[in-house]
Protein backbone atom coordinates (compact mmCIF):
# COMPACT_ATOMS: atom_id res chain seq x y z
CA UNK A 1 0.00 0.00 0.00
CA UNK A 2 1.31 3.62 -0.85
CA UNK A 3 1.75 5.17 2.37
CA UNK A 4 -0.18 8.60 1.73
CA UNK A 5 1.45 11.44 4.06
CA UNK A 6 -1.13 14.43 4.60
CA UNK A 7 -1.90 16.61 6.45
CA UNK A 8 -5.83 16.70 6.58
CA UNK A 9 -7.65 19.87 5.90
CA UNK A 10 -8.08 22.05 9.23
CA UNK A 11 -11.59 21.27 10.97
CA UNK A 12 -13.43 24.04 11.62
CA UNK A 13 -14.28 25.22 14.65
CA UNK A 14 -17.73 24.30 15.91
CA UNK A 15 -19.98 26.58 16.87
CA UNK A 16 -23.64 26.62 16.83
CA UNK A 17 -23.50 29.46 14.19
CA UNK A 18 -21.02 27.59 12.17
CA UNK A 19 -23.20 24.42 12.19
CA UNK A 20 -26.38 25.86 11.47
CA UNK A 21 -24.68 27.73 8.42
CA UNK A 22 -22.97 24.62 7.56
CA UNK A 23 -26.45 23.00 7.74
CA UNK A 24 -27.80 25.53 5.06
CA UNK A 25 -24.97 24.87 3.07
CA UNK A 26 -24.93 21.12 2.87
CA UNK A 27 -28.46 20.87 2.09
CA UNK A 28 -28.51 23.72 -0.51
CA UNK A 29 -26.04 21.45 -2.67
CA UNK A 30 -27.88 18.63 -1.38
CA UNK A 31 -31.18 19.72 -2.72
CA UNK A 32 -29.41 21.70 -5.53
CA UNK A 33 -31.30 24.94 -4.33
CA UNK A 34 -29.89 28.54 -3.57
CA UNK A 35 -28.76 28.90 0.44
CA UNK A 36 -31.67 32.16 0.54
CA UNK A 37 -34.45 29.71 0.02
CA UNK A 38 -33.43 27.73 2.90
CA UNK A 39 -34.73 30.05 6.34
CA UNK A 40 -34.00 28.24 9.92
CA UNK A 41 -37.88 28.11 9.79
CA UNK A 42 -37.99 25.62 6.93
CA UNK A 43 -39.96 22.65 6.96
CA UNK A 44 -37.25 19.81 6.11
CA UNK A 45 -39.82 17.71 4.53
CA UNK A 46 -40.98 20.62 2.56
CA UNK A 47 -37.51 21.24 1.59
CA UNK A 48 -37.74 18.33 -0.44
CA UNK A 49 -35.15 16.40 2.39
CA UNK A 50 -35.50 12.40 2.16
CA UNK A 51 -34.27 9.75 3.90
CA UNK A 52 -31.01 9.77 1.56
CA UNK A 53 -30.53 13.65 1.49
CA UNK A 54 -30.19 13.45 5.21
CA UNK A 55 -27.14 10.68 5.10
CA UNK A 56 -25.92 12.78 2.33
CA UNK A 57 -26.43 16.35 4.18
CA UNK A 58 -24.62 13.86 7.56
CA UNK A 59 -21.90 13.07 5.47
CA UNK A 60 -21.27 16.53 4.21
CA UNK A 61 -21.06 17.61 8.00
CA UNK A 62 -19.13 15.02 9.15
CA UNK A 63 -16.07 15.68 6.47
CA UNK A 64 -16.55 19.58 7.39
CA UNK A 65 -15.96 19.23 11.17
CA UNK A 66 -14.15 15.96 10.90
CA UNK A 67 -16.08 14.23 13.36
CA UNK A 68 -18.39 10.80 13.40
CA UNK A 69 -22.16 11.63 13.67
CA UNK A 70 -23.92 8.13 13.49
CA UNK A 71 -26.84 9.34 15.57
CA UNK A 72 -27.63 11.84 12.93
CA UNK A 73 -27.99 9.18 10.08
CA UNK A 74 -31.38 8.81 11.43
CA UNK A 75 -32.20 12.23 11.07
CA UNK A 76 -35.82 12.12 10.26
CA UNK A 77 -36.73 8.73 12.68
CA UNK A 78 -35.94 11.19 15.59
CA UNK A 79 -38.67 14.03 14.52
CA UNK A 80 -36.50 16.74 13.19
CA UNK A 81 -38.91 18.75 11.62
CA UNK A 82 -36.85 22.26 10.54
CA UNK A 83 -33.35 23.07 9.82
CA UNK A 84 -33.25 24.75 12.92
CA UNK A 85 -33.82 21.70 14.53
CA UNK A 86 -31.49 19.72 12.41
CA UNK A 87 -29.17 22.08 13.51
CA UNK A 88 -29.49 22.30 17.02
CA UNK A 89 -29.05 18.15 16.97
CA UNK A 90 -26.14 18.04 15.09
CA UNK A 91 -24.35 20.57 17.07
CA UNK A 92 -25.19 18.71 20.17
CA UNK A 93 -23.79 15.22 18.82
CA UNK A 94 -20.89 17.09 17.16
CA UNK A 95 -19.94 18.28 20.41
CA UNK A 96 -20.52 14.79 21.68
CA UNK A 97 -18.70 13.29 19.23
CA UNK A 98 -14.74 12.43 19.77
CA UNK A 99 -12.57 13.78 16.96
CA UNK A 100 -12.05 10.88 14.31
CA UNK B 1 -44.73 -5.87 -5.94
CA UNK B 2 -43.02 -3.05 -5.76
CA UNK B 3 -40.55 -2.75 -8.85
CA UNK B 4 -37.18 -0.31 -9.30
CA UNK B 5 -37.35 1.66 -12.04
CA UNK B 6 -33.91 0.68 -13.07
CA UNK B 7 -35.02 -3.37 -13.00
CA UNK B 8 -38.11 -2.15 -15.50
CA UNK B 9 -35.87 -0.98 -17.97
CA UNK B 10 -33.25 -4.23 -17.11
CA UNK B 11 -36.64 -6.37 -17.80
CA UNK B 12 -37.02 -4.76 -21.47
CA UNK B 13 -33.48 -5.59 -22.43
CA UNK B 14 -32.68 -9.32 -24.03
CA UNK B 15 -30.20 -11.61 -22.27
CA UNK B 16 -27.47 -10.47 -24.36
CA UNK B 17 -28.11 -6.66 -23.52
CA UNK B 18 -28.30 -7.20 -19.73
CA UNK B 19 -24.97 -9.14 -19.77
CA UNK B 20 -23.28 -7.04 -21.64
CA UNK B 21 -25.00 -3.67 -19.23
CA UNK B 22 -23.57 -5.86 -16.47
CA UNK B 23 -20.36 -6.03 -17.78
CA UNK B 24 -19.90 -2.38 -18.49
CA UNK B 25 -21.56 -0.96 -15.41
CA UNK B 26 -20.96 -3.31 -12.78
CA UNK B 27 -17.09 -3.18 -13.28
CA UNK B 28 -17.09 0.50 -12.73
CA UNK B 29 -17.67 0.55 -8.62
CA UNK B 30 -14.71 -2.36 -8.95
CA UNK B 31 -12.71 -0.34 -11.35
CA UNK B 32 -11.62 2.12 -7.95
CA UNK B 33 -8.16 2.06 -7.40
CA UNK B 34 -7.98 -0.93 -5.29
CA UNK B 35 -5.95 1.43 -2.12
CA UNK B 36 -9.32 3.08 -1.19
CA UNK B 37 -10.96 0.01 -0.48
CA UNK B 38 -7.68 -1.11 1.59
CA UNK B 39 -8.42 1.68 3.86
CA UNK B 40 -12.05 0.27 4.24
CA UNK B 41 -12.19 -3.23 3.85
CA UNK B 42 -10.28 -6.09 6.02
CA UNK B 43 -6.76 -7.07 5.41
CA UNK B 44 -8.20 -9.99 3.05
CA UNK B 45 -10.29 -7.38 0.83
CA UNK B 46 -13.62 -9.07 1.45
CA UNK B 47 -16.16 -6.96 0.29
CA UNK B 48 -19.18 -8.99 1.53
CA UNK B 49 -20.20 -9.33 5.19
CA UNK B 50 -17.98 -11.32 7.96
CA UNK B 51 -19.67 -13.21 10.76
CA UNK B 52 -19.71 -11.89 13.94
CA UNK B 53 -20.16 -13.78 17.07
CA UNK B 54 -20.21 -10.53 19.23
CA UNK B 55 -21.02 -7.13 18.64
CA UNK B 56 -17.79 -6.19 19.77
CA UNK B 57 -15.34 -8.14 17.89
CA UNK B 58 -13.31 -6.23 15.21
CA UNK B 59 -13.84 -6.20 11.28
CA UNK B 60 -10.50 -8.54 11.11
CA UNK B 61 -11.81 -11.39 13.72
CA UNK B 62 -15.28 -11.26 11.94
CA UNK B 63 -14.00 -11.76 8.51
CA UNK B 64 -11.73 -14.83 9.56
CA UNK B 65 -14.08 -15.93 10.96
CA UNK B 66 -16.35 -15.84 7.46
CA UNK B 67 -12.85 -17.30 5.38
CA UNK B 68 -12.41 -20.25 7.66
CA UNK B 69 -16.51 -20.68 7.98
CA UNK B 70 -16.44 -21.04 3.87
CA UNK B 71 -13.24 -23.18 3.97
CA UNK B 72 -15.03 -25.77 6.28
CA UNK B 73 -18.19 -25.57 4.06
CA UNK B 74 -16.29 -25.89 0.97
CA UNK B 75 -14.31 -28.67 2.02
CA UNK B 76 -11.81 -28.19 -0.41
CA UNK B 77 -9.51 -31.60 -1.15
CA UNK B 78 -6.81 -31.80 -2.75
CA UNK B 79 -6.46 -31.52 -6.35
CA UNK B 80 -10.59 -30.44 -6.46
CA UNK B 81 -11.46 -27.47 -8.43
CA UNK B 82 -12.44 -24.58 -7.32
CA UNK B 83 -14.40 -21.51 -9.18
CA UNK B 84 -15.11 -18.35 -7.76
CA UNK B 85 -17.79 -16.26 -9.39
CA UNK B 86 -16.93 -13.11 -8.74
CA UNK B 87 -13.59 -13.11 -7.23
CA UNK B 88 -12.90 -9.52 -6.16
CA UNK B 89 -9.53 -8.80 -5.19
CA UNK B 90 -9.38 -12.56 -4.03
CA UNK B 91 -10.26 -12.77 -0.32
CA UNK B 92 -11.68 -16.34 -0.51
CA UNK B 93 -9.41 -17.19 -3.27
CA UNK B 94 -6.35 -16.45 -1.53
CA UNK B 95 -7.48 -17.77 1.72
CA UNK B 96 -8.60 -21.11 0.59
CA UNK B 97 -5.60 -21.44 -1.85
CA UNK B 98 -2.97 -21.03 1.27
CA UNK B 99 -5.00 -23.03 3.65
CA UNK B 100 -5.91 -26.53 0.70
CA UNK B 101 -4.22 -28.31 -1.70
CA UNK B 102 -7.37 -27.26 -4.39
CA UNK B 103 -6.85 -25.79 -8.21
CA UNK B 104 -8.52 -22.02 -7.92
CA UNK B 105 -9.87 -19.90 -10.73
CA UNK B 106 -11.76 -17.02 -10.29
CA UNK B 107 -13.44 -14.61 -12.38
CA UNK B 108 -14.73 -10.90 -12.20
CA UNK B 109 -15.20 -7.78 -14.49
CA UNK B 110 -13.04 -5.41 -13.40
CA UNK B 111 -9.31 -5.89 -14.69
CA UNK B 112 -8.57 -3.80 -11.72
CA UNK B 113 -9.83 -6.51 -9.24
CA UNK B 114 -8.14 -9.16 -11.70
CA UNK B 115 -4.04 -7.10 -11.44
CA UNK B 116 -4.72 -6.91 -7.57
CA UNK B 117 -5.59 -10.61 -7.43
CA UNK B 118 -3.04 -11.17 -9.52
CA UNK B 119 -0.39 -9.40 -7.43
CA UNK B 120 -1.34 -10.77 -3.77
CA UNK B 121 -0.74 -14.08 -5.03
CA UNK B 122 2.32 -13.56 -6.49
CA UNK B 123 3.48 -12.12 -3.14
CA UNK B 124 1.91 -15.04 -1.10
CA UNK B 125 3.61 -17.59 -3.78
CA UNK B 126 -0.06 -18.91 -5.14
CA UNK B 127 0.35 -18.04 -8.63
CA UNK B 128 0.94 -21.51 -9.48
CA UNK B 129 -2.64 -22.34 -7.95
CA UNK B 130 -4.61 -19.55 -8.71
CA UNK B 131 -6.12 -18.39 -12.01
CA UNK B 132 -7.75 -15.52 -12.59
CA UNK B 133 -9.61 -14.52 -16.12
CA UNK B 134 -12.22 -10.98 -16.88
CA UNK B 135 -15.05 -12.90 -18.16
CA UNK B 136 -19.19 -12.98 -17.15
CA UNK B 137 -20.40 -15.73 -15.87
CA UNK B 138 -22.65 -16.33 -18.68
CA UNK B 139 -20.29 -16.72 -20.95
CA UNK B 140 -17.41 -18.71 -19.53
CA UNK B 141 -16.52 -22.26 -20.34
CA UNK B 142 -16.31 -25.00 -18.24
CA UNK B 143 -16.47 -28.73 -18.72
CA UNK B 144 -19.89 -30.14 -17.20
CA UNK B 145 -18.83 -32.54 -14.51
CA UNK B 146 -15.59 -30.68 -13.73
CA UNK B 147 -15.38 -28.85 -10.50
CA UNK B 148 -16.09 -29.52 -7.18
CA UNK B 149 -17.06 -26.10 -5.34
CA UNK B 150 -18.53 -22.52 -6.77
CA UNK B 151 -18.23 -19.89 -4.59
CA UNK B 152 -20.58 -16.55 -4.82
CA UNK B 153 -19.62 -14.27 -2.16
CA UNK B 154 -21.57 -10.98 -2.68
CA UNK B 155 -21.39 -11.11 -6.39
CA UNK B 156 -24.84 -12.84 -7.51
CA UNK B 157 -26.54 -10.04 -6.65
CA UNK B 158 -25.25 -8.50 -9.64
CA UNK B 159 -26.63 -10.88 -12.00
CA UNK B 160 -30.20 -11.09 -13.38
CA UNK B 161 -29.80 -13.91 -15.54
CA UNK B 162 -29.89 -15.97 -11.90
CA UNK B 163 -32.11 -19.00 -12.60
CA UNK B 164 -29.77 -20.00 -16.18
CA UNK B 165 -26.49 -19.34 -13.72
CA UNK B 166 -27.62 -21.85 -11.41
CA UNK B 167 -28.70 -24.22 -14.54
CA UNK B 168 -24.83 -23.97 -15.68
CA UNK B 169 -23.42 -24.17 -11.94
CA UNK B 170 -25.73 -27.66 -11.63
CA UNK B 171 -24.03 -28.28 -14.60
CA UNK B 172 -20.76 -27.76 -14.41
CA UNK B 173 -20.57 -29.81 -10.96
CA UNK B 174 -19.19 -32.94 -10.13
CA UNK B 175 -21.83 -35.07 -8.10
CA UNK B 176 -21.15 -34.17 -4.74
CA UNK B 177 -19.79 -30.33 -5.48
CA UNK B 178 -21.12 -27.53 -3.82
CA UNK B 179 -22.13 -24.26 -4.41
CA UNK B 180 -22.17 -21.11 -1.31
CA UNK B 181 -24.03 -18.29 -2.03
CA UNK B 182 -23.41 -15.10 0.50
CA UNK B 183 -25.54 -12.35 -0.72
CA UNK B 184 -28.30 -10.01 0.00
CA UNK B 185 -32.28 -10.52 -0.01
CA UNK B 186 -35.66 -8.58 0.68
CA UNK B 187 -38.09 -10.13 2.70
CA UNK B 188 -41.21 -12.20 0.81
CA UNK B 189 -43.12 -9.65 3.42
CA UNK B 190 -42.67 -6.07 1.71
CA UNK B 191 -40.96 -3.48 4.60
CA UNK B 192 -39.81 -0.22 3.62
CA UNK B 193 -39.15 1.48 0.50
CA UNK B 194 -38.08 -0.37 -2.56
CA UNK B 195 -38.92 2.40 -4.67
CA UNK B 196 -37.58 4.98 -3.38
CA UNK B 197 -34.89 7.20 -5.00
CA UNK B 198 -32.04 5.79 -2.50
CA UNK B 199 -32.61 2.43 -3.83
CA UNK B 200 -32.62 3.58 -7.04
CA UNK B 201 -29.30 5.44 -6.84
CA UNK B 202 -27.46 2.95 -5.48
CA UNK B 203 -28.43 -0.45 -7.75
CA UNK B 204 -28.39 1.27 -10.68
CA UNK B 205 -25.93 4.21 -10.08
CA UNK B 206 -23.51 3.58 -7.51
CA UNK B 207 -23.20 -0.36 -7.81
CA UNK B 208 -24.14 -0.73 -11.46
CA UNK B 209 -26.57 -3.48 -11.12
CA UNK B 210 -28.46 -5.17 -8.34
CA UNK B 211 -30.93 -7.44 -8.39
CA UNK B 212 -32.23 -8.51 -4.65
CA UNK B 213 -34.65 -11.68 -4.91
CA UNK B 214 -36.42 -13.09 -2.16
CA UNK B 215 -34.65 -15.96 -0.36
CA UNK B 216 -37.57 -18.30 -1.80
CA UNK B 217 -37.36 -17.46 -5.25
CA UNK B 218 -33.28 -18.28 -5.29
CA UNK B 219 -33.67 -21.58 -3.28
CA UNK B 220 -36.52 -21.94 -5.79
CA UNK B 221 -33.88 -21.65 -8.63
CA UNK B 222 -31.70 -23.52 -7.04
CA UNK B 223 -33.79 -26.36 -6.25
CA UNK B 224 -35.20 -25.98 -10.17
CA UNK B 225 -31.55 -26.43 -11.36
CA UNK B 226 -31.97 -30.02 -9.50
CA UNK B 227 -29.46 -28.94 -6.85
CA UNK B 228 -30.56 -29.69 -3.20
CA UNK B 229 -30.24 -27.06 -0.36
CA UNK B 230 -28.06 -28.04 2.66
CA UNK B 231 -28.49 -25.34 4.63
CA UNK B 232 -29.75 -21.29 5.00
CA UNK B 233 -27.71 -19.09 7.51
CA UNK B 234 -28.89 -15.86 8.29
CA UNK B 235 -26.07 -13.09 8.68
CA UNK B 236 -27.88 -9.79 8.43
CA UNK B 237 -26.97 -8.78 11.87
CA UNK B 238 -23.24 -9.39 10.68
CA UNK B 239 -24.03 -7.70 7.74
CA UNK B 240 -24.75 -4.76 9.59
CA UNK B 241 -22.41 -4.79 11.51
CA UNK B 242 -19.80 -5.26 8.84
CA UNK B 243 -20.97 -2.31 6.78
CA UNK B 244 -21.09 -0.23 10.39
CA UNK B 245 -16.98 -1.28 10.38
CA UNK B 246 -16.21 0.11 6.91
CA UNK B 247 -18.08 3.16 7.37
CA UNK B 248 -15.95 3.69 10.65
CA UNK B 249 -13.15 2.95 8.38
CA UNK B 250 -14.19 5.46 5.83
CA UNK B 251 -14.51 8.19 8.58
CA UNK B 252 -10.74 7.11 10.30
CA UNK B 253 -9.32 7.36 6.79
CA UNK B 254 -11.62 10.15 4.83
CA UNK B 255 -8.31 12.25 3.69
CA UNK B 256 -6.53 9.28 2.27
CA UNK B 257 -9.10 8.14 0.58
CA UNK B 258 -10.29 11.03 -0.97
CA UNK B 259 -6.42 12.06 -1.71
CA UNK B 260 -6.26 8.54 -3.74
CA UNK B 261 -9.78 9.12 -5.38
CA UNK B 262 -11.28 12.83 -4.93
CA UNK B 263 -15.19 12.41 -3.28
CA UNK B 264 -15.21 8.16 -3.60
CA UNK B 265 -15.76 8.26 0.37
CA UNK B 266 -18.58 9.93 0.53
CA UNK B 267 -20.03 7.64 -2.61
CA UNK B 268 -19.00 5.10 -0.35
CA UNK B 269 -20.21 6.18 3.11
CA UNK B 270 -23.55 7.48 1.68
CA UNK B 271 -24.68 3.75 0.26
CA UNK B 272 -23.05 1.69 2.87
CA UNK B 273 -25.05 3.78 5.51
CA UNK B 274 -28.43 3.50 3.56
CA UNK B 275 -27.58 -0.41 3.49
CA UNK B 276 -26.72 -0.57 7.25
CA UNK B 277 -29.78 1.22 8.02
CA UNK B 278 -31.62 -1.76 5.52
CA UNK B 279 -30.24 -3.91 7.15
CA UNK B 280 -30.33 -3.13 10.79
CA UNK B 281 -33.92 -2.45 10.23
CA UNK B 282 -34.32 -5.87 8.51
CA UNK B 283 -35.43 -4.20 5.24
CA UNK B 284 -32.92 -6.39 3.76
CA UNK B 285 -31.63 -9.66 4.52
CA UNK B 286 -28.36 -11.38 4.02
CA UNK B 287 -28.10 -14.92 3.95
CA UNK B 288 -25.14 -17.66 3.12
CA UNK B 289 -26.60 -20.31 0.79
CA UNK B 290 -24.77 -24.17 1.15
CA UNK B 291 -26.24 -26.27 -1.91
CA UNK B 292 -24.74 -29.75 -3.13
CA UNK B 293 -25.56 -31.51 -6.05
CA UNK B 294 -26.51 -34.98 -4.90
CA UNK B 295 -25.48 -36.54 -1.55
CA UNK B 296 -24.11 -33.50 0.69
CA UNK B 297 -20.38 -34.70 1.87
CA UNK B 298 -19.37 -31.78 3.97
CA UNK B 299 -19.93 -32.14 8.04
CA UNK B 300 -22.00 -29.13 8.02
CA UNK B 301 -23.44 -29.38 12.04
CA UNK B 302 -19.33 -29.65 12.51
CA UNK B 303 -18.82 -26.83 10.36
CA UNK B 304 -21.13 -24.67 12.10
CA UNK B 305 -19.74 -25.78 15.71
CA UNK B 306 -15.93 -24.90 14.21
CA UNK B 307 -17.09 -21.64 13.41
CA UNK B 308 -18.72 -20.43 16.83
CA UNK B 309 -15.61 -21.55 18.75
Amino acid sequence: MTNHTMTPPAREAFTREAMEKAVVEALARTLRIPESEIRPESRLEVLGLDSMGMINVNIALEERFQVALPACEEGPAVQLQTVQDFADFVFGKAQEAASW
Amino acid sequence: MVIPAGEVQAALRSKEEQREYERARVAEHYEHNPEVFEHVLDKGLAYATGIYADPKEDLETAQQRKYGYIRSLLDVRPGENVLDVGCGWGSNLLYLSAHTEGNFRGITLSSQQRQELLRRAAARGLSDRVQVDLCHVEELEVEPGSLDAVLFSGSIVHMRNRAQIHRMVAKWLKPGGRVLISDCYFPSQVRGNRDSAATDHIFFQTLGYCLLLNLNEELAMIEDAGLDIVQVQDLTSSYALTLEAWINNIRRNRARIDAIDPGFSAVLQSYMTVAKLSFSRRTALEYMILATKGHPRANVAAAFAQSCE
